[in-house]
This record gives C-alpha cells, sequence and structure tokens, in this order.
C-alpha cells in the first residue's frame, strides 16, 4: 500500500518537472469514479495514520517544491475523508487543498498551473452550492462565502501577471475570465452583486482584452455583465451585452439561451422590440411573455397587471418583476392611445391629426379597467409626448391633442433618450435677451 | 459637583480600566488579538447618562439646557449621554460609559415620552437628535443587532422623518435637511441590514419591516440597488401593502428629462427609458388616506423635484397662449399656495401672463424651448397634503408606531380642518374655512364615493372645529388606554413600558 503512495507522488514529481499539467490534471482529479482516484481511495481505506503517506510525500518532493509537497498532501486528505460520505468535510478538505494550490500558483512558474487551478476553482464553487442547497445554510455560514474568497486571491494574483503569453510560454491571465465568471456565478447567487464591479473596473483597467478569450467564456461574461447592467437599468448596455450572449451562444446550450432570453426579452420589450412568436416558441417562453406582449400590443394595463401577476414568482425570480411593473404601463398606453387614434381614424375614414383629451381619457380608462381624473390622463399624455412617445402638442383650452401629421406615434424601438448637456451660456444669453426686451418695452412706454 | 470630586473620578478611571482590562472586559491596546477572539464588550451603566460624563460636562458647562433645573444646574433626572465622534486616537471607552439596550431603550423612552411632548419640536429638535444618535453609537459599540437595536432604530428614524416634515421649512441655520437626511439614512441601512442579518441567521421577520423597507424605498428613490434588494425580499414582506405602496410612488416618480450631470450641477440620476412621470397621480397618491402620515412625509421632501420634472414636460407639450392656467398647475401640482408656485416658476424661467403659464419660450437663437436648470433644487416645505394625516395624532406616539389613520376617527380627513385655516377663523371670526384643493375630492371621486363640493358646504365656526379635535384627541387616548390593557393581559414582560408611552407596535390600518 506505500508502494501505491510512493508511485503516485513518483508520477506527480515527474509531471511536474515537465510541466505536464494535463497530466498533473489527472493525477489529482476531482472526479471520484476516475480510475486513479478509485485506486488511491482503496489504498487509503487501510490508513488510518495520514503519516503513512504524508511522509512519503515529503520524501519524494520536499526537494521538489515544498508547496507541491504541501498540496500533494492535502489532496490525499482529501481523498481520504471520501469514505466518510461526509459532504461538508469532503468540502473543507477541498478548500485546504485549493488554499495548498494558491501558493503552487503563485510562483513565477505558476503559470503553467492555469488548468490545475480552473478545474479545482469549478468544483469548488458547484461544491459550495450543492452544500448551501442541500444543508439550507444561510448567512456567513454558506460556502459559497469561502469559495468568493478563495476565487478573489486567485483572480488578484492573475490579474497582476502582466506577462504577454507566448507558445510555450503561458501566463496566469490565461484563466482570468473562468475565474471571473464563476465568482460572478456566486455574487449573484449570494446577492451581493454591488461586488462585481470592482472586477468589471479591474478588467478594464488592467487592459484584459476579451476578444481574446475563448467564444464560451466570452458568452457567460457577457452574460453576466449584461444581467449587472439590467440591474442598474442600463437598458441599452444591458441589451447589447445580453444580445451578444444569446446570439453568440452555441445553439447546443438550448437551456443557457433561454436563460440568457430570460433577461433578453424584457430588456428589449422595455427599449420597444418585441419577440417573433417562433422566437418564444422555441425556447419554450410563451408562458409568460407571449401573453404579456399581446397586453402590451392592445394597450391593456389591467390584463398587463395580471399576467406579472399570475406568473410573479417568474417574474420575481429574475428580479425583472419592478422593472417590467414601473415600466411597462409607459408602452401600454402609447399602445392604447395609438390604437385609439386608429379607431377614429378608421371610424372616420380619415387620418386623424386632433383629437379630444376626453377621448385620450376614455381609452385610457378602458386599458386601466378603472376611472381616471381628467388631469391624471392629460398627465399622462403630456408624459408621453415630452419623451417622444407621441409627436405634436396638447392645445390645454380647446383640451385636444394635436399630432403630427407624419408619424405622429414613431415605431417604439426608434425611441431615444434625452442627453442633454445643461448650456449655462445659453441660460444667460436668454436671460439677458429677456431683459433687454423688457428695457425696450419700457422705453417704448415713455 | 466640584473639581478635586471630578479629578478623585478621573483617577479612578485610570484604576477601572486597568481593572477591566485585566477582567477581559475590555480590549488590551497592547496587546494585538484576532477577529474570532475579540471581545463581546457589554456596557454597565445603568443610568440614561453616565456619572463621570455628569460631572465633567458640568464642570465644563457643558450642560444642554434641556438638562437644567430652574438654577441652572445639572438635573440628573433630564442627563442624558452626549453623542462623542470615535476618533481614532480615543480610548476605548469603559463599561460603566456605555448603557445597556435595557436602559438605551428607557432612555429612548425618556426622550419620546417626556422630552419631546414638553416642546416645539423646533426647540427640542437638536437635543434629541444629538442624544438618539448617542444612543444608536452605543448599540454600536455593544455590536448588538437584535430586536431591541432593531426597535429603538424604528423609532428613532420615525423620530427624524417627523422632524423632516416639521422643520423643513425653517431657514437653513436653524435646520438642515441634508443633514437631517443624512442621520435618517444611517438608520435606514443600519436597520435593513439587521432585518437581513436577522431573517438570514435566526428566521425571524420582524413585524414593522415592511414600513421601514417601504421608507427605505423612498428614500433612495433612484437609487437600483435598492429596489434589487426589495426584490430578494421574501414575498410575505415584498407583497405588504406598505411595499406596494411605496413601490409605486417609486413607478410614477421615475422620469427621464434629466440634464446630464456636470461640476457644478451634481448627483444627477441617470435617465432610463419608459418612465412614468405621472405628476397628477402623484400628489393625488400622496393625497389618498392609504398613504400613511410618515410615508408622505417623506415624499414631502420630493415635491420639488416632482414638480420640476412636471414644469419640465409640459413646457416641451403646451404652447403659449393655449397653455393651462396657473390655477390649474397649481392644483394639478399639489401647491398650497400662488406664491409658492410663482416663485417655482420664476426659478425655472417659466414666463406668468394673463393668468395662464406660456410654456414653450424659446430660445432667442437655438430655438430650444428655455428652461433654467437650477445649481440645486428648491426645498421643501410642510405641506397642507401631508400635515392633515396627522389627524391629531400626538408626536410622541407617532414615533412610537402609532400610524394616524381615518378609521381611528369618526371624522373624515377632509373636513379636519388644516392649520392655516383654524388661524385664518380666529383671525377674523366669521369667514370661511379655506377649501382643500379640489382634487382629493376628484380622488374620492376615482373611488366611487361623491363628497360634497367644500365652497358652500364647509362652514364650520371655530369652536366646532375646536370641539371636533377634542374629539379626537378623546378617540386616541381611549385607543391608547385600550391597548395598554391588551398589552397588560397578555402579560408583556417588558415593565419599563409605564402608561405615558406604553404603547410600541405600529400597526397598519386600512
Amino acid at each position: 500500500m506505500a508502494q501505491v503512495f510512493r508511485g503516485f507522488t513518483r508520477e506527480v514529481s515527474n509531471a511536474y518537472d515537465m510541466q505536464d499539467v494535463e497530466r498533473l490534471v489527472e493525477l489529482f482529479t476531482l472526479d471520484q469514479h476516475h480510475h486513479e482516484l478509485v485506486l488511491l481511495q482503496q489504498a487509503l481505506n487501510s490508513v488510518h495514520d495520514t503519516t503513512v503517506y504524508s511522509q512519503i510525500v515529503s520524501q519524494t518532493l520536499d526537494n521538489v517544491s515544498i508547496s507541491l509537497a504541501n498540496f500533494t498532501t492535502r489532496y490525499l486528505d482529501y481523498a481520504h475523508c471520501l469514505r466518510e460520505q461526509n459532504k461538508e468535510k469532503e468540502f473543507d478538505m477541498l478548500e485546504l487543498s485549493f488554499s495548498a494550490l494558491i501558493p503552487m500558483f503563485n510562483s513565477s512558474e505558476g503559470a503553467t498551473l492555469v488548468p490545475l487551478v480552473t478545474s479545482y476553482a469549478s468544483a469548488i464553487v458547484a461544491m459550495a452550492l450543492q452544500i448551501d442547497k442541500a444543508l439550507d445554510l444561510r448567512g456567513k455560514q454558506r460556502k459559497a462565502n469561502t469559495a468568493v474568497r478563495l476565487l478573489s486571491k486567485v483572480f488578484n494574483m492573475m490579474l497582476a501577471d502582466r506577462t504577454t503569453a507566448e507558445p510555450g510560454h503561458p501566463t496566469k491571465r490565461l484563466g482570468i475570465y473562468h475565474i471571473t465568471n464563476l465568482t460572478f456565478k456566486l455574487y449573484f447567487k449570494l446577492g451581493t452583486v454591488r461586488m462585481c464591479q470592482t472586477m468589471i473596473s479591474n478588467l478594464r483597467t488592467g487592459g484584459v482584452i476579451l476578444e481574446e478569450y475563448p467564444i464560451g467564456q466570452q458568452v457567460t461574461y457577457q452574460y453576466y455583465l449584461g444581467r449587472y447592467h439590467l440591474l442598474h437599468n442600463r437598458l441599452p448596455a444591458a441589451e447589447k451585452c445580453l444580445f451578444f450572449a444569446f446570439t453568440k451562444c452555441h445553439y447546443d446550450y438550448w437551456t443557457n439561451k433561454r436563460t440568457i432570453l430570460k433577461y433578453l426579452i424584457p430588456t428589449r420589450l422595455l427599449l420597444g422590440r418585441l419577440p417573433s412568436k417562433e422566437l418564444l416558441e422555441k425556447y419554450a417562453l410563451e408562458t409568460p411573455f407571449a401573453q404579456l406582449i399581446a397586453t402590451v400590443k392592445s394597450g391593456n394595463y389591467a390584463h398587463c397587471m395580471r399576467v406579472l401577476e399570475d406568473h410573479f414568482a417568474f417574474f420575481y425570480q429574475c428580479s425583472t418583476y419592478v422593472l417590467l411593473c414601473q415600466r411597462l404601463p409607459v408602452l401600454i398606453w402609447r399602445c392604447a392611445l395609438k390604437r385609439a387614434r386608429d379607431h377614429l381614424s378608421c371610424i372616420e375614414n380619415r387620418p386623424i391629426h386632433l383629437y379630444d383629451l376626453k377621448i385620450c381619457k376614455k381609452a385610457l380608462e378602458q386599458s386601466m379597467a378603472a376611472p381616471m381624473e381628467d388631469e391624471e390622463a392629460e398627465a399622462i399624455i403630456v408624459s408621453l409626448v415630452a419623451q417622444g412617445y407621441i409627436k405634436g402638442y396638447i392645445h390645454h383650452r380647446r383640451q385636444v391633442i394635436v399630432c403630427s401629421k407624419n408619424n405622429a406615434f414613431p415605431q417604439m424601438d426608434e425611441m431615444s433618450l434625452l442627453t442633454e448637456v445643461y448650456n449655462e451660456d445659453a441660460e444667460r444669453e436668454q436671460l439677458e435677451y429677456l431683459q433687454s426686451q423688457a428695457g425696450h418695452l419700457m422705453t417704448m412706454d415713455v | 459637583m466640584d473639581t478635586m470630586a471630578y479629578e478623585a473620578m478621573k483617577k479612578d478611571r485610570i484604576e477601572e480600566r486597568r481593572e477591566a482590562i485585566e477582567q477581559g472586559l475590555i480590549q488590551d491596546p497592547l496587546a494585538p488579538t484576532t477577529l474570532e477572539d475579540a471581545i463581546d464588550f457589554r456596557g454597565t451603566c445603568e443610568a440614561m447618562c453616565p456619572r463621570f460624563e455628569m460631572v465633567e460636562r458640568s464642570l465644563q458647562n457643558g450642560l444642554d439646557p434641556l438638562e437644567m433645573n430652574e438654577n441652572g444646574e445639572l438635573d440628573p433626572e433630564k442627563a442624558v449621554k452626549r453623542y462623542r465622534r470615535s476618533a481614532a486616537g480615543n480610548e476605548q471607552p469603559l463599561p460603566s460609559d456605555v448603557r445597556s439596550p435595557l436602559v438605551l431603550l428607557q432612555t429612548l423612552d425618556y426622550l419620546v415620552g417626556t422630552v419631546l411632548p414638553s416642546y416645539t419640536v423646533e426647540k427640542c429638535h437638536p437635543f434629541i437628535r444629538d442624544r438618539t444618535r448617542s444612543i444608536r453609537q452605543d448599540f454600536t459599540l455593544q455590536n448588538i443587532r437584535d430586536r431591541y437595536a432593531i426597535e429603538a432604530h424604528e423609532r428613532i428614524a420615525r423620530f427624524h422623518i417627523l422632524a423632516l416634515h416639521e422643520l423643513c421649512g425653517l431657514d437653513e441655520e436653524r435646520f438642515s435637511i441634508q443633514q437631517e437626511t443624512e442621520q435618517l439614512n444611517k438608520v435606514l441601512i443600519s436597520l435593513m441590514e439587521f432585518y437581513d442579518d436577522l431573517r438570514e441567521e435566526h428566521r425571524i421577520d420582524m413585524p414593522n419591516e415592511p414600513e421601514f423597507r417601504a421608507y427605505n424605498i423612498i428614500s433612495h428613490l433612484r437609487d437600483p440597488d435598492t429596489i434589487r434588494q426589495t426584490q430578494s425580499l421574501p414575498p410575505s414582506v415584498f407583497r405588504h401593502p406598505l411595499v406596494t405602496r411605496a413601490l409605486k410612488f417609486s413607478a410614477i416618480m421615475q422620469r427621464n428629462n434629466e440634464i446630464m450631470e456636470t461640476s457644478s450641477r451634481r448627483n444627477k440620476p441617470h435617465n432610463v427609458e419608459a418612465s412614468q412621470n405621472s405628476y397628477a397621480q402623484f400628489f393625488n397618491l400622496v393625497a389618498d388616506p392609504d398613504t400613511p402620515f410618515l410615508m408622505a412625509c417623506m415624499l414631502e421632501a420630493h415635491f420639488p423635484d416632482v414638480r420640476k420634472g412636471a414644469l419640465k414636460a409640459m413646457n416641451l407639450v403646451y404652447r403659449p397662449n393655449t397653455g393651462p392656467d396657473i390655477d390649474y398647475v397649481i392644483r394639478v401640482l399639489g401647491y398650497d399656495s400662488e406664491d409658492d408656485f410663482t416663485s417655482d416658476a420664476a426659478l425655472y424661467g417659466l414666463k406668468l401672463e394673463n393668468g395662464q403659464v406660456q410654456f414653450n419660450q424659446r430660445h432667442v437663437r437655438t430655438k430650444v424651448p428655455f428652461f433654467i436648470e437650477p445649481l440645486s433644487n428648491p426645498k421643501p416645505k410642510p405641506s397642507q397634503l401631508v400635515e392633515p394625516k396627522k389627524l391629531g395624532t400626538r408626536l410622541e406616539d407617532i414615533v412610537n408606531g402609532i400610524m394616524p389613520s381615518p378609521s381611528l376617527a369618526s371624522i373624515s380627513p377632509r373636513s379636519l380642518p388644516s392649520r392655516a385655516s383654524i388661524r385664518s377663523v380666529a383671525a377674523s371670526a366669521s369667514s370661511i374655512v379655506s377649501p382643500m384643493p379640489s382634487y382629493s375630492a376628484a380622488a374620492n371621486d376615482m373611488m366611487g364615493t361623491a363628497m360634497p363640493s367644500h365652497d358652500d358646504t364647509d362652514y364650520t365656526s371655530f369652536a366646532e372645529q375646536e370641539e371636533k379635535r377634542a374629539q379626537l384627541a378623546q378617540v386616541v387616548e381611549q385607543r391608547a388606554q385600550l391597548e395598554m390593557q391588551i398589552h397588560q393581559g397578555l402579560g408583556y414582560p417588558d415593565a419599563r413600558f409605564t402608561h405615558q408611552h406604553g404603547l410600541r407596535r405600529s400597526r397598519y390600518l386600512g
């Protein structure tokens, strides 16, 4: 049995000397069904005292690298505890292994170990989330917090490596998006989303270029970045990221694409772009989106709120519930008024450019399925015109809205936000002009 | 209190410090330790103010007038520990300097139940503000985050909100809205953390959490992170009517016609697509009886911004000579007086002529509709939309969590006279009560109950008004007594709650 350990350690030593990272990944596998790990487990079954193998490891590997020796011992500790079938203990051992891996990675030759680090990172994140769920851990006891801490250390090490990658001379940065994506996943699960900002800024100032990385990592990163923008109400930025993620995500990953759509559809909806029926069908998102979109098109506020309520759990879990409740009404009112205008034009058999605020109010009341005051209806219309959803102006005295003769209801996806940079010079100019006018009038009086 | 006693006490404190370090009650500054081994610091002071501080402040002329007796000396029954900034160089406080949680709540009871009713808000506000800050500090020093800390912070938050409404009309020197808001935000942030921690670690939901989540939403209206936090609440809290109401306000107050931030005009939130900017609904909803008094107080601070956003939108949509009357704009934007509107109009460069607002005046050169963006928004003032919601409830009851509610009294809020109208009635014996703005009538119309118009039927004599107020006060008092009986019947454990201020539970009625 000691032979097994000696053999193992020798293999480790060889692989390390040859910088054969694939072999190292194999040797230090975390896959419990892998034949090498099974062999180790069998050998370890009869071991009760860890010094049996730790001595062998020290003998063989202390000359090669102390941190490697540490890591190997920790790995064997992990393999040893597998027989207890105690998930928490396994995680703790894995945490120790990963902590031992970090000093190894920190050395100047550590860059070759990126594949090993990333595979351990994935494993530890998966296990942390699994345990948190299984044991219903809460607050500070969540293992996800531990995982975050370890990943942050690794991230900083990778970021600090500024050597350019060349064939045969890898850089630690090769794994940086893999680690970032794992960390984002944890942040979102833990609800500490604002921590993402540090990593995003660091990647930018560190000059890390996303396009140089595998497309899979790019997709994942853009997905999280898009969700991050969405949580901060930056809709155009969110759309850009989520659209990239969706289109570049390989068609084999249907579930992932569907997940991306759960965020992309509401984002685009608020920007005035409606998804096609085929898209919703293809990704099994007809409930709830098909109904929702129908209510927007028909300008039916009451129905829309009912759909949001009926599918509350779905939207709440995506954190899009409040966003939709707060902003869809604007689009719905716009559509309701447009339908009213089209209806009128139909009845009168000619294009209508001027219509009564009373009719608008009726249309809005019908949409809300509730009575509304005159002032409230007028305020809503003022708001729509001011934002550009309707082109025209309101003649308050006659209580009518006068629409532009062409394109009074621009397409919703053509809308753009106001970006006004306040011009103090213009303010001064106008005030001076007004003063001179007043002065002019005064002199005229005299 | 003489100087010799003071010097003796100072010596005693050095000895006390040495003993405390020895007994492991406070950290030894010379022995570094880890976070896990850090000592759980616990205060032992049983009075509202530590003895040493009483002596020190008496000698050094550091007493507040509200702590003095008739001779201008310290009254030990009135002394309350003062807030001291925790500077890095200061020594760790002694256990005898810091009050225990029970004492902290008793101190708060004193401040709210005895001091607040005895003076005008303006007079006692600085004192209460400072002393409640010290209470919060004592909780922080002991890292206590349990339900006692929550209760204290809830009541302190309510006090700040109330102060904002009562005092926002004062000059900057006498009351700073910005500083008050800053303190309120600190209390709210702590409260949110306490709620989260308690739920995460112990799975406890505090009964008043929805009320304060609602205040938190309104306080951080343009902060998307607050909405995100709110959406990670369990549905039972998220769906509570108060939170729903706050989110509704948040929705209708969103606007996307803000200018970009510059060095001279800071703190401009970025514009988001599809914003409601539904100003008419906003003021109606503030007046709505289901919007509780304190929530309305918090919304009051946003009136200037809502009005500005509304006027800016109107400026693009109406035209000169065909636009709304001045009276219409005043009504729709909930102004209390024409003067208030006129000063805003001047500030934003809006032309008033022929009783109309001449919107959409074009710039002489650029032809863009002209609208002045001041360096900062005008200050909010106490509003007649909000004041009547008090319904005669005592300020100390409001702070302790009694929500003024229409169902409390048989009198509808609209028929309760505003303070302005009482004064005017008193001034001229037979004048008619000035009518409440008609939007609240319209709001009731919306609810389906027709209300009589004001102009002729609302004449009530001054004596009748006084009688109604007395009736209402009596009802509140009776209810208070009933509640106290219920509490006693339930064997409420905390003996500190005396008859004077024995009501703690906030109740959402409506």
